[in-house]
């Protein structure tokens, strides 16, 4: 039985909305799905989740983060989710993901969450992305109210959706820095104002696009969301035709 | 208290441009909308509903999944997306600390051993 190797990048608030629903889903699977044509764990597959995350868990962050003790959040989370869900394989990765390391911890056939907050790491990992035969990515983010969730495709050496930085500049010519370049100063002022229900917003829409693309029926690349206007708006993202024909891709 | 409500609800409108109706469907973000605006250009859609879509000026204009520019003569039935920025984190407009400017000289340097290997801790 093959595995299906699930990176989350990123434990901070959507990571830790996304983690525990995740992990119960790949568990028991859903009660409503059957073996199907589907792509991962549906059709009986086992998962081994790995979590990647430099950062430490901090107090202040307690009203959108849960973690049952302080420490590193990839380590913590993992221990905490490793005892919930006794048979689902689980390990932690204590760095921050970078264009230096993007190879060693997104691998070939890799299904990817990434739920980071700033535009470098999400460069770094989808151009990663794109050099791989066969790779998921769904990146999530969001601002106070509102926010969005990509989700690249690539399959046997193709892009079935756009990578993230393609009609995004903000993601293809990053101003930011990754954490894993920033200094200790810098990151302490990296405390912007959050949302826990905008965190679990995005949350869910990574897991519904991972759904749906596990049972083969992802119809879009891109959605946005606004949790004030109770809004979504999902939009396909299908590679550009070749010129002189070639049909895009499924999505 | 009278009937079920959901009886005499109206039905949602489709999604897209109704066919024939001579408009172009104009998205931004969770927005959208169908506008007589075919005839336009790109640029003339996007300085008339930059305020009422929050459009970015940094928004690249897609029209039917393909980048346009700003002298794109929108036609019938024509799909215009002002491609909103992805979400960083609960951003403040206007705030310094929205944006920490780059330094590229600060990249980390490699670490030679760890391109084929994977790393991470088993927890179970």
């Amino acid at each position: 039985m093959s595995v299906m190797e699930i990176k989350v990048i990123g434990v901070g608030g959507i990571g830790c909305a996304l983690l525990p629903h995740l992990c119960r889903y790949l568990s028991h699977g859903s009660s409503s799905t059957g073996p199907g044509d589907g792509n991962g764990a549906a059709a009986g597959r086992r998962a081994r989740v790995t979590l990647v995350d430099g950062d430490a868990f901090e107090a202040r962050n307690a009203a959108r983060q849960a973690f049952p003790a302080a420490g590193n959040k990839a380590q913590v989370k993992a221990a905490e989710l490793a005892r919930e869900f006794a048979a689902l394989s689980l390990r932690a990765v204590p760095e921050f993901i970078h264009a230096g390391n993007a190879a060693a911890l997104v691998r070939p056939g890799d299904v990817v969450f990434l739920a980071v907050d700033n535009h470098s790491t999400r460069k770094a990992v989808s151009d990663h992305c794109r050099t791989l035969r066969d790779a998921v990515l769904i990146s999530g983010g969001n601002e106070l109210t509102d926010g969005n969730v990509q989700v690249y495709v690539r399959r046997a050496g193709e892009d079935v959706t756009l990578p993230l930085t393609r009609f995004h500049p903000e993601i293809a010519d990053p101003s930011d820095r990754s954490p894993a370049e920033m200094s200790c100063d810098e990151l302490a002022r990296e405390g912007a104002p959050q949302l826990l229900f905008t965190n679990l917003a995005v949350a869910s829409a990574m897991l519904n696009a991972f759904y749906a693309w596990e049972q083969g029926a992802l119809a879009y690349g891109e959605v946005y969301l606004d949790i004030v206007q109770a809004r979504a708006n999902p939009v396909p993202r299908p590679p550009a035709r070749a010129p002189g024909g070639g049909a895009p891709g499924a999505v | 208290m009278t009937g079920n409500p959901l009886e005499s609800a109206a039905p949602l409108k489709a999604r897209g441009a109704p066919e024939g109706s001579g408009a172009v469907r104009v998205i931004c973000g969770v927005h959208a909308l169908d506008t007589r605006v075919a005839g336009r250009t790109v640029g003339d859609v996007r300085a008339a509903l930059s305020q009422a879509l929050n459009i970015s000026p940094e928004a690249i204009a897609v029209v039917d999944g393909v980048e346009a520019g700003a002298d794109h003569v929108l036609r019938a039935g024509e799909q215009v997306e002002f491609v909103r920025l992805a979400g960083e984190k609960g951003l403040v407009p206007g705030s310094p600390f929205n944006r920490i400017p780059i330094r590229r000289d600060q990249h980390p340097p490699r670490k030679p051993g760890t391109g084929n290997r994977e790393p991470g801790t088993e927890v179970r």
